[in-house]
């Protein structure tokens, strides 16, 4: 396996963290003015739920979480926190979850939701926003749609990607 | 107590728990006080602005396809609209250029350099926008190289959007008016209310409705009275546009009065900014 396939993960998750922002400037005016626009989290749950044993996905996240903080927030403890937390979680559940695609759907909605709740909570406890309880609740509604659209969108590549080329694989794995 | 120091796992959860905490008020503090970012995240703030200059490329031209079917179904309307201000600009420039000629004159009748209005424009675009919900942060093209620096003005569409919260080597981070930080710093503000007394006060924001808070009387302002920046506070001139006064209404207390803010500036889709850099008054 070149190199290139062993870090296709990580350059396609990166990708994703900058179109992430790119789509959130162009589509937000038009689409959801209150949703979120993380793809990078679906696709680390995605190889996390087809890849539970790699730990190198945990670094990865960390430093997914660190460069999205520093890029899109200025602080640090959102993505740098959510991001690892959440791929460690998703690899433990992996194996009670059935092997069919919408329940793992389902799992990437429920990880994206909880990076919203999250985010919210963060705001709250630092005065960093005031959310009202209507825009909360509109917010959540806005994230569920977002989140099931840019789902079913991207879930075939991300599971590709993990059965295809997983992030640094172990010689164990190779073989 | 004894149970909880046996438990290991309830022991890292509880260490976590406060090194998340520690990281966060640590680093949000820092944000606000520190005049750049630190090294590492510089690094980082460069290589995603690069990744997102290369993405917009493509992206740019779908969107801006788009905008072009959408601009011709309006030009006729826009035309018309046109139209009726050419015949006023022509009047409008020669009084402009007699009244900056008369302000030169007096500026140096009164040995002033400059002025609170005096200011320099910086032109950037956007080149990304952070992806979460609540979070009304842009990034724009244009950062310390370009002489931008931290609290300095952003308008977009004639009116302010923003102010510059971070600032990078080619790029910068631009806070909206309309964001609900409690900590953010907040323009000066000032308007002529029907007595024809000035007002002053600051601009806050609740969701996403912008408002003319801290009113330093009781004169009532006009639906469509406009809004400029006060250039108290030292960070943005004076008189840039912030929107026009749309309602008055009363807090949730039904103590004082709470003046809404229609802006004037781009908020919802900007691309095209301009940073105001403002000339240090004598």
């Amino acid at each position: 396996m070149t190199a290139v396939k062993r870090w296709l993960a990580a350059i396609f998750l990166l990708l994703a963290a900058i179109l992430s922002g790119s789509l959130a400037m162009f589509l937000r005016p038009v689409m959801w003015s209150q949703a979120s626009f993380g793809i990078t989290l679906i696709g680390l749950v995605v190889l996390a739920l087809y890849d539970e044993e790699n730990y190198n996905l945990l670094w990865l996240a960390g430093l997914l979480g660190l460069l999205c903080d520093s890029f899109y927030f200025g602080f640090f403890g959102v993505c740098l926190v959510s991001f690892p937390v959440l791929t460690f979680l998703t690899q433990k559940l992996a194996r009670y979850i059935p092997e069919i695609a919408w329940t793992k759907m389902l799992v990437a909605l429920v990880a994206y939701l909880i990076q919203y709740l999250y985010l919210f909570l963060i705001l709250a406890m630092f005065n960093l926003g005031n959310v009202s309880r209507s825009a909360f609740w509109q917010g959540l509604g806005a994230s569920c749609l977002s989140g099931i659209f840019w789902i079913v969108l991207t879930f075939w590549l991300w599971r590709k990607v993990a059965q295809k080329f997983p992030f640094l694989p172990s010689q164990a794995d190779l073989y | 107590m004894k149970k909880f120091f046996q438990n290991k796992k309830i022991i890292t959860i509880f260490v976590i728990v406060v090194l998340v905490l520690s990281l966060l008020t640590v680093s949000v503090h820092a944000r606000q006080r520190r005049s750049g970012p630190l090294f590492l995240q510089k690094v980082g703030n460069e290589t995603m602005a690069i990744g997102s200059r290369l993405l917009n490329w493509p992206l740019s031209i779908i969107s801006g396809g788009a905008n072009s079917v959408h601009d011709i179904m309006q030009a006729e309307s826009e035309n018309d609209h046109l139209k009726k201000q050419v015949d006023d600009l022509a009047q409008t420039k020669a009084r402009n250029a007699s009244l900056e000629s008369e302000n030169a004159q007096l500026k140096k009748a009164l040995k002033l350099k400059s002025s609170l209005t005096d200011y320099h424009l910086i032109n950037g675009s956007v080149i990304s926008r952070s992806p979460e919900t609540w979070s009304d942060l842009l990034i724009i093209d244009k950062g310390s190289s370009s002489g931008v620096r931290k609290n300095m003005a952003v308008m977009s569409g004639g009116g302010v959007i923003g102010r510059i919260v971070e600032v990078d080597q080619t790029t910068a981070k631009v806070e909206l008016l309309t964001t609900s930080d409690k900590q953010a710093n907040r323009f000066a503000v000032q308007a002529k209310s029907s007595t024809g007394k000035m007002i002053h006060g600051v601009i806050s924001a609740t969701n996403g409705q912008l408002s003319f808070t801290q009113v330093n009387n009781n004169h009532k302002l006009k639906a469509g009275t406009k809004v400029y920046t006060s250039g108290m506070g030292g960070n943005s001139p004076q008189g840039l546009l912030i929107g026009h006064v749309s309602k008055t209404t009363k807090d949730s207390y039904g103590l004082s009065d709470v003046i809404q803010i229609k802006p004037a500036g781009e908020i919802t889709s900007p691309s095209i900014v301009t940073v105001v850099q403002r000339k240090e008054a004598d």
